[in-house]
């Protein structure tokens, strides 16, 4: 397919992906609830007056509201929330706290997934092998709040065992400067990075194995190689082309995915915009988070492909 | 026509010894593992004395007793028969959602990848699309204030299909121009019988294996959806309603927590352990495709 | 120079080797030879200690007086590639692909020579220059991919001869290649060995190469030794039978030829098929009349897999025309083609491939009848004609030897009684044994039935056998056509005379525009005077009437 039919499909996909979601999410989602626990009630006109202001009154016809949310769209406006602030600005926002945490989760678990899968496949059915594949199956089998409160749980005694103050269970930082920010980052970002190297550690461990038994490692030998050198520059440079393509495309699909971490450590990220954003009923948020997600998802793509060619130049796999 | 071929001899060559399919040793245990779960899920909540319903006034955020061998809920219910409850919904949502979504997987993959043009541009591009939504979104605004389970496994379905069918495309494609395939269009087969009969048959390794390992990944996805309140909503329980239940306790209660904690734990140990035995009998090319 | 003695080599309780006892010495050629599991490619890792740890090993091998049996993977790894080395059969995979050619030839040279980065590469586009490579130092920047088959090939040995090894092992150097770049591959190894005066232990299936490189042999069978000796006796008196099958093999015996019967079944006009970027199929015309054999010949990439396929699918063709019993292809209904199917099947080269592993030979043998609405009845007495067992029907692919297979496959072809059968190198994955009993029942079948084949083979020999008439295909176009006793006996065109007497011929020449397609690897050409040259490069030869040599300057043709 030629670069200008991709770019044009992928601009398509990410028009009726957000447009789905926004149709969805107005068809579904009861903006007119934030304002029902109210004492005194509001009297109806001017709860339509404000839910109108910002395109959200379900009174008005949908096909008017899709159309006004679209054409902001067209101009870069991503609309309003229910209580008037820009959908944009804000999710501009949170995308740089979420980008902190991905970025450092998804480093963290590539280089373990990667090392240990690796190590596992040249050890095949030996005690590291098994030993790694044990206890990647336990961490793939805990849902990441059991892993987040076992992290806080574990934190938490080990303070007040020790009365150390390393480690912080919640927010992004505190009194500010880099170290505080690193203590707030180390658990959720292990609570992305282990179940990640789980992942990644099989992918790898599969690929290596493939290529471990292929003619090229046997020549590699053959020539007089040693084995590190073999395992190295033959195999492992080999297996890291599908790989980084799976890594790829897990940074893009992290961008939003990392809900229940954002929320159990109390971040205010993309994740747990998501989350308030269905509780408080802000349509144009959910679309927005949508698009931002069929952008990454789609950038990834991209920067996926690129990867190939730069990995693999003989391409011939 | 009589059958006269005096001259042609017996083959010289011996046959090759049938290749034995037995399971590994974790895979054995992995399969001993589910069928205990399974039958727990079944059994137990008929052999537990106490209902999902039934609170025990006499015992609020009871630490395990011989009356509650799980202990009991702030508000009085017996853990031990809401966890086999929980489990019980916890296993139906995985396998009902992993058969559906491997086989729309299995279907759409087979044909997009055989008959490729258009079909195949139009099922990717839908397949694109819904990889690119992000499915935890849709389900949580749908299922909010939904409380029917059945919706809820309609919507992770929905989601859970497309990694699955690119991977069936692949192969698929590279089984087109697989020889049996194409004697089989030489000797005059429609192609969706082709599909049907020689594809997707073929496929059935890669297919079961992937099923096992979306049981996992379903009962996952509806425990973080619980977790936000999403997911299987009162009266109904599942594990991951109990575990989001018992999160905030789990520190001074941790009856409360780790029960359906540690089930959903052994669950998914118990179907990935199969899902990888079966795996590992893949077709190298299958693999080498993905 | 090497001395094995009493080898045995098991993976787990499969013996693959056992008490095998042989030497080779400095400047000698020793060729091992036996069918797929005679143990020859164990031997030749054991030699250069690249078993797999399943595999266990009693006996012992000497290289240079060293005991290397006993040898740990330190000393093992010092001695790969510098005293011994070794040339890998598919080319393809034997690279890594991530990496350059020149590079990966320069990493073996630095792995056992202390010399510069610069140097090393130096090195490594002399060695490629040495093999015969074109172009050596753009050659040295290139993928492997982007090589072709027999490039590759001398690329490896380019990489196991870099530091002049005592021991060089070639095993299937020429499997996977065609007559006339086997033949070079054999010239550019033999050249090599001889410039570094190493011990070449040849490992082959194939008795030609053995007779064509060698100076003694050692006929192996299940991981036992069945003959050995120079190759002059073994092929002049051969003792055992398992080695007068190879030589009968070899040797080809005419058909004795017939009037051409009148009718014809299948016809060809001018038929092209064009890729992007590859003519694949760039002109063919031939017809094949009833119960005639016609074999096809040409190296990989001539364009005979997508001539077969083109008339397979019963479609209207990108230009020219197919005739099948008379019905233009093009001119079909979607059920007259249906219809036309059960005249025309086909019989593929690899039955493990061809028969879906899912089925049962009896669910296999009825599709044919059930998709064509027929009773499948049959099935027991379609499995007697090939001479299976009617038990066999219940058994799956994978229960049954290559040969079983491939009557299986033949089985489900005849069961609509078709006119034609197109057979795609039908007997060329089975071992020399099994070849002889299918082409056997072929040849019955066509007997009996009055069939006619469509046979595509590269063991000339066995076309010479069995074809009424030959056509040679080069680069999607037919380079000569006529009786199988005229081609074989007085070739017209150059490539069918460097085909006929396994000439070397290189294969990186780029590919041809205008004129004669096979002028840049001609010899004809190369010697032609510049005034009839210009006729090769300007105009394109053509075959008229239904036998003849698409060549300027044949014999038969005015100049």
């Amino acid at each position: 397919m030629g670069i200008m039919v991709r770019l044009v499909n992928y601009a398509a996909l990410i028009v009726v992906a957000s447009s789905l979601a926004w149709l969805l999410a107005a068809v579904t989602l009861d903006p007119r609830a934030n304002y029902a626990g109210r004492t005194p009630a509001p009297p109806v006109a001017v709860v339509d007056a404000a839910l109108s202001e910002v395109n959200l009154n379900d009174h008005d016809p949908l096909l008017d509201r899709y159309l006004t949310w679209v054409s902001g769209l067209a101009r870069g406006d991503f609309g309003r929330t229910w209580d008037g602030l820009s959908v944009g600005a804000d999710l501009a926002d949170r995308a740089g706290v979420t980008l902190r945490l991905v970025t450092a989760g998804l480093v963290v678990g590539a280089l373990l997934g990667l090392t240990v899968g690796t190590l596992a496949a040249v050890h095949h059915r030996r005690w590291f092998d098994r030993l790694s594949g044990g206890l990647v199956f336990m961490l793939l089998a805990v849902p990441t709040v059991v892993l987040a409160n076992v992290l806080i749980l574990g934190t938490v005694w080990f303070n007040d065992a020790t009365g150390a103050r390393f480690l912080m269970v919640s927010g992004e930082t505190g009194a500010g400067g880099p170290f505080d920010r690193l203590r707030h980052l180390v658990l959720p970002a292990l609570t992305l990075a282990l179940p990640l190297a789980a992942v990644f550690s099989r992918y790898q461990r599969n690929a290596m194995l493939d290529v471990l038994n292929a003619d090229y490692v046997r020549t590699a030998r053959a020539k007089g190689l040693p084995r590190r050198t073999v395992i190295v520059r033959h195999a492992l440079r080999t297996a890291l082309i599908p790989t980084t393509t799976y890594l790829t495309f897990t940074f893009g699909a992290l961008l939003v995915g990392s809900t229940v971490t954002e929320t159990v450590f109390g971040w205010h990220g993309l994740g747990q915009r998501l989350i308030t954003a269905i509780q408080t009923s802000d349509v144009n948020t959910v679309a927005g988070i949508t698009a931002v997600a069929a952008v990454a998802l789609l950038l990834s793509a991209v920067a996926a492909d690129a990867l190939q060619r730069v990995l693999n130049p003989g391409r011939a796999r | 026509m009589s059958a006269t071929l005096p001259t042609v001899s017996t083959p010289a060559e011996a046959p090759p010894e049938p290749r034995p399919r037995m399971f590994s040793a974790t895979g054995i245990a992995g399969l001993a593992l589910l069928s205990f779960l399974g039958a727990l899920a079944v059994l137990g909540p008929i052999l537990v004395p106490w209902t999902a319903a039934d609170r025990d006034f006499e015992a609020f955020l009871q630490p395990p007793s011989a009356n509650h061998p799980f202990g009991t809920t702030a508000s009085g219910g017996d853990i031990l028969v809401l966890t086999l409850l929980g489990l019980r919904r916890s296993l139906l949502i995985g396998l009902v959602v992993a058969v559906a979504a491997t086989t729309i997987a299995a279907l759409v993959g087979a044909f997009a990848g055989y008959f490729l043009g258009w079909v195949d541009r139009t099922l990717m591009w839908v397949t694109d699309l819904l990889l690119v939504i992000p499915a935890f979104l849709v389900v949580a605004v749908v299922s909010s204030g939904q409380d029917d389970w059945i919706a809820l496994v309609v919507l992770l379905t929905a989601f859970m299909w497309m990694v699955t069918a690119k991977a069936v495309r692949g192969s698929t494609i590279v089984m087109r121009d697989r020889e049996y395939v194409k004697a089989a269009r030489f000797m005059g087969v429609p192609s969706h019988r082709i599909v049907l009969r020689h594809v997707v048959p073929n496929l059935a390794s890669l297919l079961v294996a992937d099923a096992t390992v979306n049981v996992g990944a379903a009962i996952l996805a509806e425990t973080s959806l619980s977790y936000f309140g999403f997911g299987v909503v009162p009266p109904e329980v599942s594990l991951g309603s109990l575990i989001a239940d018992g999160a905030p306790t789990a520190l001074y209660a941790p009856w409360t927590f780790w029960w359906a904690t540690g089930l959903l734990i052994a669950l998914i140990v118990a179907v990935n352990l199969v899902g990888d035995d079966l795996r590992d009998r893949f077709d190298p090319a299958l693999r080498a495709s993905r | 120079m090497i001395d094995v003695t009493d080898l045995s080599v098991s993976f787990g309780t499969t013996p693959a080797v056992q008490g095998l006892s042989f030497s080779v010495a400095r400047g000698e050629v020793l060729g091992l030879i036996g069918e797929s599991g005679s143990g020859k490619s164990a031997t030749a890792l054991a030699v250069m200690g690249l078993l797999p740890p399943t595999a266990s090993t009693t006996g012992s091998i000497r290289l240079d007086g060293e005991e290397l049996t006993t040898a740990g993977e330190k000393r093992l790894t010092a001695l790969r590639g510098r005293a011994m080395a070794i040339v890998f059969q598919d080319p393809l995979q034997a690279f890594t692909p991530v990496h350059r050619v020149g590079a990966q030839i320069a990493e073996a040279i630095r792995a056992h020579q202390r010399v510069p980065r610069k140097v090393a590469a130096r090195r490594a586009v002399e060695l490629l220059d040495l093999v015969g490579i074109r172009d050596p130092h753009q050659r040295a920047r290139s993928y492997p991919h982007e090589f072709s088959g027999g490039m590759r090939q001398r690329a490896l040995i380019a990489m196991a001869v870099a530091n002049r090894p005592d021991l060089l092992i070639a095993d299937e150097p020429t499997t996977a290649l065609d007559v006339t770049v086997q033949a070079h591959i054999l010239d550019v190894l033999k050249t090599a060995q001889r410039e570094t005066g190493a011990a070449l232990l040849l490992i082959t299936h194939d008795l030609s190469v053995v007779a064509r490189a060698a100076d003694r042999v050692h006929v192996l069978r299940g991981g036992l030794t069945v003959e050995t000796g120079t190759v002059e006796e073994v092929l002049r008196a051969p003792r055992e039978t398992y080695t007068k099958t190879l030589i009968a093999a070899m040797e080809a015996g005419d058909r004795p030829a017939a009037a051409r019967p009148v009718r014809t079944v299948l016809e060809v006009r001018d038929l092209v098929r064009h890729h992007p970027g590859v003519r694949a199929v760039d002109g063919v015309s031939f017809d094949l009349r009833s119960g005639e054999t016609l074999g096809l010949v040409g190296e990989s990439g001539s364009g005979k897999t997508t001539l077969l396929m083109e008339i397979m699918a019963l479609a209207r063709p990108q230009r020219g025309r197919i005739t099948v019993l008379g019905r233009d292809t093009a001119q079909l209904s979607r059920r007259d083609r249906r219809r036309v199917r059960r005249d025309l099947q086909i019989v593929f080269q690899d039955p493990s491939a061809s028969l879906d592993p899912r089925m049962t030979v009896g669910a296999i043998v009825a599709e044919p009848l059930l998709t064509h609405g027929r009773s499948p009845g049959r099935v027991p007495e379609l499995l007697a004609q090939v001479g299976l067992p009617a038990a066999y029907a219940a058994r799956h692919p994978v229960h049954l030897s290559g040969g079983q297979r491939q009557r299986v496959a033949i089985a489900r072809a005849i069961a609509l009684d078709p006119a034609v059968l197109v057979l795609d190198e039908p007997v060329s994955a089975l071992d020399p044994t099994i070849r002889a009993e299918i082409v056997g029942l072929l040849e019955n079948l066509r007997a009996e039935r009055g069939l006619s084949y469509l046979f595509v083979a590269h063991d000339l020999p066995l076309i010479r056998r069995i074809a009424d008439r030959v056509a040679v295909m080069y680069r999607g176009r037919i380079a000569e056509i006529g009786p199988a006793h005229q081609v074989f006996t007085a070739p017209g065109h150059p490539y069918t005379r460097a085909l006929l007497r396994a000439s070397a011929l290189r294969d990186d020449d780029p590919p041809i525009a205008t004129g004669c397609r096979f002028r840049p690897r001609c010899p004809l050409y190369a010697e032609l005077p510049a005034a009839p040259r210009s006729r090769c490069v300007t105009e394109e030869p053509e075959i008229s009437g239904d036998s003849g040599a698409a060549c300027h300057h044949h014999p038969g043709e005015a100049p």
